[in-house]
């Protein structure tokens, strides 16, 4: 058993930025004082509080004083004015909600002009009779105002909802004359109402007094958006969607959003192959569902599907766009994971499987991750800045270096950097146009000598109403990451393994191949940018328009003498781009009707289309004068590299059209059927549209005094696209390796033929809430087939790397998912609340059918370890002994998931993370390295009978690891201006137990894997992966 | 119009609504109407790579050969271990644990067929393409010069298919030699590449065309396989007649893919130059020990001509000529395997020591001196392939179902 606790250093480095942090608090919070006062000027001047002291003041001088106060022109005829006097004390009101109480029962109105000027006339007669309701949100724990609150005067359009400023204040205006209820949500607190009476021409007050939730939002009140076309009430869904909100993402203490995923969501795996930036990492949504397909989910943010391609996507047909993406040879690849920031993430829904993701059609069997980010509201203009410093530490003690013949030389090459992180965020605006601008930077040197990692990008958020139904939100966001990286995979094996292998000429030592091997440097930059239309003509019917681009460029130099090539000592440079572009657009239209009564109706018809492609440029140059030159007009010879054309292109256009009909009948049982049809430039022209229908039925069950809950049963299906150009026979124009002249080659054999995979899922799950929501638990049991899998093509056909696609083959998945949540401890001082996962997958990835064959037999290496009835991610071992292949099992956990808790004692929260898996196994090849030195096996293994090599080299890989500790204090607010301030210390994976001596169980490689899919083999496997760093930081959040 | 006229703001409001709303729609019928127009067509043009029809024959051949060498390459590697010519010492290849997995290539073909035989049939499909589009451009070619050029494609693709379909004949048995097509029996795929050979011959413009000169070897060689292995004696004739005019025109003949390195790099790569020949086969040096003797993919050459024309003769019963034959093959002289009593390490024979030495032979010896020239032949051609005892590994068995066309 192997246990990792800080280092000493750590500690030490920790407490020195403890204090740093402090002064840089103390000198933070004195120039955010000097702000303050200059922060009015973003807030319209109708809306900004003001101080006024009227007692028995005559209202023409009243006008005069408010005018003075608020820098206000306020334009009134004396004669017009009845004989009033007035008296109202006010620190903070609004002008404009002063203005209206002085006017109240005067029978004049103020009308705005476009120059800010304030007319005050006489009330027309027809006017609408409308007053105006104000108020304050406060926690009934300890009064503290109750920021971000939403409230709403029920029946009226969402134009008329207000959100609480800093100060827990609201006015929402125009509101009809009449009894309403003001609605008032927050999150972390129950929802509240009151019924209230407007009159004409009047202002009135409501105040709220919020009391905590113990479990932030009545679960089946709330709403989700993914899966459902339009936002949706959870007791209406017969799906499970896991939702993360802003405070558990804050509250994880991830620094990227893969880290999100560990232990947190059920039937959700999120692993890193390496500690090392830019390594990547892959999220993988109930199992396997493709052979040759990636596993990645689709992702969307914003309503927009964008760009998760990976480094699987290097082999032709494992991507959707199938061209290789910049990929870093030691260290995985860069992922598009990695290019959203967390901060400026809202919510995240996840949708899992096809049952529940059948309306995004042919790119969603892997699943829907929805990512929504902040988005501007209206209120006061407020500011978020945050700090965070730490420091990185990776634990070698628990990796093959420890066990290397040459630890000593590895181990210069790892260090203890220091990462920081910083952002932005300014929110604020009216209803006519409510902003948020973010900007977050972060660096972080890595823990091994030449990763250096930066980060910047900006995001903004515009919403804007036009009247009171449409409204209309823009959202961009820009990135640039840069990461370095060298050959670690090789400078790992050049002392390490293959020792006895000759080295590269020159190259004499670590010294040499540091200062002479390849290193490489990949700059991103990407753009994401969406608008989202409302339009609601009547109250029962809603359309949304969405458009989106996401656009990324990536470029990595590379430059040095490759490690790898034992008979060349010249020095090349390598320059690979990856472009890619995507443009999406989206329509949905929602008839409610009826809306209330016994018999509810939600009918949603849209359409749905995108257009994506990616363009690839590999150059090499041979021949440089230094390793430290990467212009290729220093090469002596320019190639296009070994294993890549020099070009390469790939499009999809994909069109979908869908429907969907919900029923609710007696607010209990809510029954759903929809049908989308899909048509895309990658089927098969002898293919038409693909369909994927599903139906679901919830039913929420009579609440008891301690209990309520909810049944459900979904089934449904959902695609997968072949590669972009998989259907059509390509050629492609090279230069021979044999014959240095011009050839033609055949690129893919193409198949008409060709259709999606289609991913078929059951569902069927039960969630109770118990005492007043004080405890919930969830379970779910799924099982999904995809039919149509992609192989290469028969034999009798043509086989080989070119051999076409073919739907011929089936696989199977299943398993059983646990969520529970119980909150012991809530009142005004403390609360505590403990949650956790567990999933269990019964299959992963099963093959049912491989086109009538026991065994794939007729593609590439990649697959040639599959047999029917074995999972897709088996370690496989085939003994010259008895030619009998076995499977041992997959490196994926069969058991994953999770366990939080969070504590909160007056100003003080502590939060833990910790995840876990068992059932997956690994390969001991430190073992097979002493093993073949002592001359007992050749390097591949094959001298044993598959139990002896079962018992030598295959080892249990269960894990459990805090994924993260972290305590925060709310400071009290002791500087004007500022709202809010909190400092917290945190701690990610300061602790993993692992049963795996030689290898660190919770790194898992998608590279040279397939995507995790394809057969390990016990020949020439050797896991080069270090652990996830160690992290410790101390960071500082302020609101003013 | 001003708002407040006639205190009519909320007239229009609502005309202003309605305009809107006009709006609205037309938007979103002109969103749809896009859509809709988006799934009328959805093809997408891949401009990095060439369609069919846009494709230059003798380029395409070009690119077939490309295929075939990185095929041929890893083929004969793992045929050399596999028939135990060759001992694999260690390794990290593919090839290597291609074997290491199976352990034998006629138990399992399945890796060999994931690694070697994939790169020949794209060969080989390419040729058959690139004959296609040839007779295409051909048809359509608008001058002498654009016939020539096309005529020349033609006679490569087919020359080569004819080729590549022998070799995968006698490597993998019955089989479909296109895409979809039937099952073929190994001789009847001999038949196709003896028609493919005819075609070329026939579409020589010249005598001494030097594809016309090829096919003739290529069809001496494929005559005499289907003659051997049927005792059809007509085809025996016709092996020795087209060997014949192919040596009067070509003495030296040599059509082979020849690339001087990449035996022994790869060789290298695999055994980090450590691996041996194997035990049955220590007489004849591996050639990737030997420096300077090219290395490749021979489909026929003198040598190989002058044995064919002395086994057909000998199964004829023409003993006489088979002597003949045997004694003017320029491999006797130098030969590795002792005939004539000559040592390995020593000079080489001298004409006159040779024909002395075929003159005493008797029809038996003369069948034992071609068998065993047979195996020296093996420095190009690499289609020895026997095992231990003697018998041969090819055809290797094809996986299960693999004949079955979906």
């Amino acid at each position: 058993m192997h246990y990792r606790i800080p280092g000493r250093s750590g500690l030490v480095l920790i407490m020195s930025l403890i204090a740093a942090s402090a002064a840089v608090e103390a000198q933070q919070q004195t120039t955010i004082a000097a702000r303050t006062s200059a922060q009015d000027r973003f807030v319209p001047p109708l809306d900004r509080g003001i101080a006024v002291e009227l007692e028995n003041t005559p209202l023409a001088e009243a006008l005069r004083i408010i005018s003075s106060s608020s820098g206000i022109p306020i334009a009134f005829s004396d004669r017009l004015l009845p004989d009033r006097r007035v008296t109202l004390h006010s620190q903070s009101m609004s002008a404009r909600a002063v203005l209206m109480t002085v006017l109240q029962g005067t029978g004049l109105i103020m009308e705005v002009m476009d120059n800010g000027q304030v007319l005050i006339l006489p009330r027309p007669a027809n006017a609408p009779r409308v007053g105006l309701v104000q108020g304050r949100v406060v926690a009934a724990s300890d009064g503290d105002p109750v920021r971000n609150a939403e409230v709403q005067v029920v029946g009226l359009p969402q134009a008329q909802t207000a959100v609480t400023s800093n100060g827990g204040a609201y006015i929402i205006a125009d509101v009809p004359a009449g009894t309403h209820w003001v609605r008032v949500t927050a999150l972390g607190f129950t929802p509240d109402s009151q019924e209230v009476v407007v009159r004409d021409d009047e202002v009135t007050t409501v105040n709220f007094q919020m009391t905590v939730d113990a479990i932030m939002l009545d679960p089946l009140a709330a709403t989700v958006s993914t899966g459902t076309l339009i936002e949706t009430e959870r007791r209406a869904l017969g799906t499970s969607i896991a939702v993360l909100t802003q405070e558990e993402i804050e509250q994880s203490g991830a620094t990227e959003l893969i880290e999100l995923f560990q232990g947190r969501v059920p039937g959700v795996t999120a692993f890193t192959p390496s500690g090392a930036n830019g390594a990547g990492g892959h999220i993988r949504v109930r199992g396997v569902s493709s052979i040759m397909g990636d596993q990645a989910p689709l992702i969307y943010i914003d309503g927009v599907p964008v760009d998760n391609g990976s480094s699987a996507g290097n082999r032709a047909g494992e991507n959707v766009l199938a061209h290789p993406t910049v990929t870093n040879a030691s260290t995985g690849a860069h992922t598009r994971l990695q290019e959203i920031p967390l901060d400026q993430i809202e919510r995240i829904e996840i949708v899992k499987g096809s049952a529940a993701t059948t309306m995004y059609g042919s790119e969603a069997i892997n699943g829907v991750i929805q990512i929504f980010t902040k988005r501007g509201i209206p209120g006061d203009f407020r500011v978020t800045a945050r700090a965070e410093q730490g420091i990185s530490s990776v634990d070698l003690g628990d990796s093959f270096v420890d066990r290397s013949p040459y630890a000593d030389q590895i181990r210069t090459l790892f260090k203890e950097p220091r990462t920081q992180r910083y952002s932005v965020l300014a929110a604020g605006g009216e209803r006519r146009l409510a902003y948020t601008l973010g900007f977050d930077h972060g660096r972080d040197a890595g823990v091994i000598m030449g990763n250096d990692a930066s980060e910047t990008s900006v995001h903004g958020s515009f919403s804007t109403l036009g009247g009171d139904k449409l409204s209309l939100r823009l959202s961009a966001s820009m990135l640039q990451r840069t990461y370095s990286s060298l050959d670690y995979s090789a400078l790992f094996d050049f002392v390490d393994v293959n020792a006895e292998v000759p080295a590269p000429p020159g190259i004499e030592s670590m010294q040499d191949a540091l200062e002479r091997g390849s290193r490489s440097e990949t700059d991103v930059q990407r753009v994401i940018a969406s608008a989202n239309l409302t339009w609601r003509p009547l109250s029962i019917l809603a359309n949304q328009f969405t458009i989106g681009v996401d656009r990324s460029d990536e470029l990595q130099l590379t430059a040095g003498q490759p490690l790898r090539d034992v008979f060349s000592s010249t020095y090349q440079a390598e320059n690979i781009r990856r472009d890619f572009n995507r443009i999406t657009g989206r329509y949905v239209g929602s008839l409610m009707y009826p809306a209330q009564g016994a018999i509810t109706s939600t009918l949603s018809i849209g359409a749905e289309g995108y257009h994506s492609e990616l363009r690839n440029l590999r150059i090499r140059g041979v021949g440089l004068p230094s390793p430290g030159i990467s212009g290729l007009d220093f090469a002596e010879t320019i190639t296009s590299g070994a294993y890549a054309p020099l070009e390469q292109y790939s499009a999809i256009a994909t069109v979908g059209m869908f429907v969907q009909e919900q029923v609710g009948l007696w607010d209990r049982l809510y029954l759903t059927g929809g049908l989308r049809a899909d048509g895309s430039s990658a089927f098969g022209d002898d293919f038409g549209l693909q369909v994927y229908p599903k139906i679901s039925a919830a039913y929420v069950v009579e609440p008891t005094d301690w209990w309520s809950g909810k049944l459900r049963a979904a089934w449904g299906r959902s695609g997968k696209l072949p590669t972009a150009f998989a259907k059509v026979q390509t050629y492609s124009l090279g230069r021979g390796t044999y014959y240095d002249r011009p050839t033609i080659s055949l690129d893919d054999y193409g198949n008409p033929d060709l259709k999606p995979e289609v991913g078929t899922e059951i569902e069927l799950g039960v969630e109770s809430y118990f005492f007043g929501n004080l405890a919930s638990i969830e379970v779910n049991y799924w099982r999904q087939t995809t039919e149509d899998a992609l192989l290469r093509g028969r034999i009798p056909l043509i086989e080989g790397f070119n051999a076409p696609l073919m739907n011929v083959a089936a696989l199977k998945s299943s398993g059983v998912e646990l969520v529970g949540q119980f909150t012991p401890l809530q009142n005004a001082a403390m609360s505590l609340t403990l949650g956790g996962t567990v999933t269990h997958l019964i299959d992963n990835g099963i093959i049912t059918d491989l086109g009538g064959d026991s065994t794939a037999s007729r593609v590439g290496n990649l697959f040639l370890g599959m047999e029917v009835g074995q999972s897709i991610n088996s370690i496989t071992y085939t003994s010259q002994i008895n030619n009998r292949r076995v499977f041992y099992g997959s490196r994926e956990p069969k058991t994953y998931g999770g366990a939080f808790g969070d504590f909160r004692y007056g100003r003080v929260r502590l939060s833990t993370n910790m995840s876990f898996g068992a059932g997956g196994v690994g390969l001991d090849h430190i073992q097979a390295q002493e093993d073949y030195a002592a001359g007992l096996i050749s390097s591949s293994f094959r001298s044993f009978d598959p139990q002896v090599a079962e018992a030598r080299y295959i080892v249990p890989t269960d894990f459990v690891r805090i994924d993260a500790i972290r305590l925060a204090y709310d400071v009290p607010a002791l500087v004007s201006g500022v709202e809010t301030a909190q400092v917290w210390l945190q701690a990610r994976n300061p602790f993993t137990w692992d049963s795996w001596a030689n290898g660190d169980a919770t790194t898992m490689s998608p590279v040279g894997t397939a995507g995790g899919q394809a057969p390990l083999y016990l020949a020439g496997t050797l896991e080069r992966g270090f652990s996830t760093p160690r992290h410790y930081s101390l960071g500082v959040r302020l609101s003013f | 119009m001003n708002g407040h006229f006639d205190g009519g703001y909320p007239m229009q409001i609502q005309t202003s609504r309605r305009v809107r709303r006009r709006v609205h729609a037309r938007l979103a019928a002109i969103a749809m109407l896009a859509l809709s127009t988006g799934a009328c067509d959805l093809d997408l043009v891949n401009p990095t790579v060439l369609a069919r029809d846009e494709v230059d024959p003798n380029l395409l051949v070009n690119g077939a050969i490309e295929s075939w060498m990185q095929g041929w390459n890893s083929a004969v590697i793992s045929e050399w271990y596999a028939s135990d010519e060759a001992v694999s010492t260690d390794g990290t290849s593919a090839s290597n644990r291609m074997l290491d997995e199976t352990g034998d290539l006629t138990v399992n073909s399945t890796y060999f067929s994931g690694f070697a035989f994939a790169e020949m049939l794209d060969g080989r499909e390419e040729t058959r393409i690139a004959a296609a589009r040839a007779q295409t451009v051909l048809d359509a070619a608008a001058d002498s010069a654009q016939r020539a050029r096309a005529t020349v494609g033609l006679q490569r693709a087919k020359a080569y298919n004819a080729w590549f379909v022998t070799h995968l004949a006698r490597r993998r048995g019955d089989q479909p030699i296109q895409p979809g097509g039937e099952v073929l029996t190994e001789l009847e795929q001999y038949e196709h590449a003896l028609s493919q050979f005819e075609d070329v011959i026939v579409l020589a413009t010249e005598t001494t065309d030097s594809m016309r000169i090829n096919a003739l070897g290529g069809s001496a060689r494929v005559s005499w396989m289907i003659g051997s292995a049927t005792g059809d004696e007509a085809r025996l004739e016709a092996a020795i007649t087209a060997a014949e005019e192919a040596l009067g025109l070509a003495p030296n003949l040599m059509w082979a893919f020849e690339w001087p390195y990449a035996y022994i790099s790869d060789w290298y790569v695999n055994n980090w130059g450590i691996a041996a020949p194997g035990s049955t086969f220590a007489d004849i040096p591996i050639p990737a020990t030997i420096v300077g003797i090219p290395q490749g993919d021979m489909f026929v050459d003198a040598d190989a001509l002058w044995l064919i024309k002395a086994d057909a003769h000998l199964q004829l019963g023409e003993t006489p000529e088979a002597r003949s034959a045997l004694a003017s093959t320029p491999l006797l002289l130098t030969n590795h395997v002792g005939l004539a009593g000559r040592d390995p390490d020593g000079p080489a024979l001298s004409q006159a020591e040779a024909d002395a030495w075929v003159a005493t032979l008797t029809a038996e010896e003369v069948q034992h001196a071609i068998d065993e020239l047979w195996r020296e032949n093996f420095y190009l051609r690499g289609d020895r392939n026997v095992d231990d005892s003697g018998a041969p590994i090819f055809p290797i068995p094809l996986p299960p179902n693999a004949l079955e066309v979906e």
